[in-house]
């Protein structure tokens, strides 16, 4: 019977993540039972909090293992590296013999000594090993071009380095003998610093190869019983090895990791990368930097909107060639008309016509501006694009009155502008997005009277503020910076995408977006970068 | 002037005869290219506005046939091609031709009758 549970996860300290089974007797703890019957192999699990039990034939013992830890591992939702299968070890007997206090032993030295150091240190507490003085661990990382010899006794610890043809000419050796046991000439011992005779075993983990040696520093043969213990240690042992070395691979990699992602980011801000205090940089920028790299390049926010866009570009395209013609046939049509003779009535219902032609005709204009496929910058006129926009919403904002005023003054289209340079497709979109959601929250207060919509524009340095608040319920001061996340929506329909896609598109065009409290109450606010000189 | 207009949108093509004819022009039209062809060839017009997108061939192949009867400058001369379409490969091939291009719609009537009329 073996039961498995984590605490050795439940014993690590919190920064190190690692997720795997650790050998207990402890019943009440354990969160799997392997019993084995006959036969059969009997997995009894709570998962969940439900009971589960599994009966498998042995010959699907590793099948079924392989199973049990995939569904362990979707429920405990913890991420890389995955857990150490003891699947791998079911082939192992040495594993599964009745050498079962000697697991029990190991895992408790591992619990508290998980870095590879302080383990091989604390070996020297297995009674067994008492009259040994030295271990020996010869580790190479596949892959690597070097490898390690960590020479340890009860009172110090050496490592040394050592090259590829070293370690593997000690692996063969020691791989080629039917013993464990082998005399100073047989390994050429004097070479790898070992003393006198020694007890030597090879394993092959899925990342390391090593060579595992224990000697007493003496050129007497070894004993049958230290022999026979040996052999025994081997198994538990190699699958502790295993696990530490797997945390250190991983702390490794992630270190790795940092250094890289500071030398980008330094890079980035060209600037030449300094190694003082990693931690503080790292943890105070990597969220930055992060969102900063998918903002650029991996936003898969903006290609889902790219190819969106692409697509509604292309359709509106056709749809306004389609409509193009006969519109065009409707305005000529009018203008013959109109130039007939007709009564004051008929002449009237001709000229609303063509009003609405136009007004059609404009609609498709004015939506292929929001939707066309260009990236260019150009000169903007501010107020003439707004009213266009009104025009496109007028029947969303029909009752709502809206108002602009440019440095505090109240402006009529005919009057004054201002020109912005940008990309008029980008900043349509989000304007226009910002009218429909305002008119929807607008439309939807029934306590409110005189609904309004009131953009205030103003130069102030190098930038040109765009702020767009109305006279609505407004947006709650908890959830004022959630609503620019993707799919935050407190609307029982649409995608919940326009706001984190505006905020998005006005960033590529150099500018911010930010939902602020202002005097005229809660505002978006919309800042670009703005020269003079350019106009 | 006698003037041939080519375009298959009824209302476009009425309309544009209609205010043609006020002008004092004698105006034939039809939606057919292929119909269009052979009132070329066997008529003489001053004057010949073409669409580009009609239901069976397009306006180029109109202007190619012609090419039977007329020379380079006659065909820069008498056609005017009305689009929708203003894609730059439109624009090489009536470099190609030498005629005159007009977008759909209009952006000004009269200047639009003006240069059918000119």
């Amino acid at each position: 019977m073996i039961y498995l549970d984590s605490c050795v996860l439940e014993s690590l300290s919190g920064s190190i993540n690692l997720n795997f089974w650790g050998i207990t007797t402890n019943k009440k703890k354990s969160q799997l039972l392997i019993q084995k019957k006959d036969e059969h192999y009997i997995f009894k699990y709570k998962l969940s909090g439900e009971h589960k039990t599994n009966i498998v034939l042995k010959k699907n013992f590793k099948k079924s293992l392989l199973l049990i830890e995939k569904i362990f591992l979707t429920a405990n939702e913890k991420s890389s590296p995955p857990p150490l299968s003891l699947a791998r070890f079911s082939q192992n007997k040495k594993f599964w013999s009745k050498s079962h206090s000697l697991r029990v032993l190991l895992s408790k030295i591992f619990i508290n000594h998980h870095s590879l150091n302080s383990f091989l240190k604390k070996l020297f507490t297995v009674i067994e090993l008492k009259s040994f003085q030295t271990i020996h661990l010869f580790l190479h990382e596949k892959g690597k071009a070097a490898s390690r010899h960590i020479e340890v006794t009860r009172r110090r610890l050496e490592i040394s380095k050592q090259s590829i043809q070293e370690f593997t000419q000690l692996l063969q050796a020691v791989k080629k003998s039917k013993n464990r046991s082998f005399g100073q000439s047989d390994l050429r011992s004097a070479d790898f610093k070992i003393i006198g005779t020694c007890l030597a075993q090879d394993l092959a983990l899925p990342t390391h190869n090593l060579v595992f040696v224990l000697s007493k520093d003496d050129f007497l043969a070894q004993g049958q019983s230290d022999i026979v213990f040996f052999k025994k240690l081997i198994g538990p042992l190699s699958f502790y090895l295993q696990l530490i070395l797997a945390n250190e691979l991983s702390i490794n990699n992630s270190n790795q990791c940092r250094l890289f992602l500071e030398t980008i980011h330094s890079f980035s801000k060209g600037l030449t990368p300094s190694y003082e205090n990693i931690d503080e940089f790292f943890l105070s920028n990597i969220n930055d930097f992060l969102s900063n790299i998918q903002q650029v390049n991996f936003n898969v926010l903006d290609v889902n909107h790219q190819e969106r866009m692409t697509l509604l570009g292309e359709l509106l395209n056709t749809l306004k060639h389609e409509l193009s013609n006969p519109l065009f046939g409707l305005q000529l049509t009018a203008e013959l008309l109109l130039l007939e003779k007709s009564t004051s009535e008929q002449e009237e219902f001709i000229r609303n016509i063509s009003h609405s032609i136009k007004r059609s005709q404009g609609i498709i204009k004015n939506f292929s501006k929001i939707y066309s496929i260009n990236s260019h910058l150009e000169k903007i006129d501010l107020i003439t694009l707004l009213h266009e926009l009104f025009s496109l919403t007028k029947s969303e904002t029909r009752t709502i009155k809206k108002n602009i005023f440019i440095h505090q003054k109240f402006i009529t289209q005919k009057e004054e502008t201002l020109y912005l340079f940008t990309n008029q497709t980008s900043l349509a979109q989000v304007l226009f997005n910002l009218l429909i959601n305002s008119a929807q929250a607008l439309n939807n207060d029934k306590e409110s009277l005189s609904p309004e919509i009131n953009i205030f524009i103003s130069i102030k340095e190098h930038k040109v503020e765009i702020e767009f608040s109305d006279n609505g319920p407004g947006i709650k001061q908890n959830i004022s910076q959630e609503i620019f996340q993707p799919f935050f929506t407190t609307k029982t329909s649409g995608t919940g995408l326009g706001l984190a896609i505006s905020r998005n598109l006005i960033q590529k065009l150099n500018g911010k977006l930010d939902y602020i409290a202002r005097d005229k109450g809660p505002t978006f606010l919309i800042t670009l970068p703005y020269e003079n000189s350019y106009y | 002037m006698k003037i041939l207009i080519i375009e298959d949108e009824a209302l476009i093509q009425k309309s544009l005869t209609k205010l043609l004819q006020t002008k004092g022009h004698d105006v034939d039209a039809t939606p057919s290219g292929k119909q269009a062809i052979k009132m070329i060839l066997s008529t003489k017009y001053d004057r010949i506005i073409c669409d580009l997108m009609l239901q069976d061939i397009s306006g180029f192949d109109i202007i190619e046939e012609s090419k039977k009867i007329f020379s380079q400058e006659e065909v820069s001369q008498k056609f005017i091609i009305i689009t929708a379409y203003s894609s730059p490969q439109v624009l090489i091939n009536a470099k190609k031709y030498n005629c005159r291009i007009l977008n759909k719609p209009f952006e000004d009537m009269q200047e639009a009758i003006a240069l059918f009329s000119s």
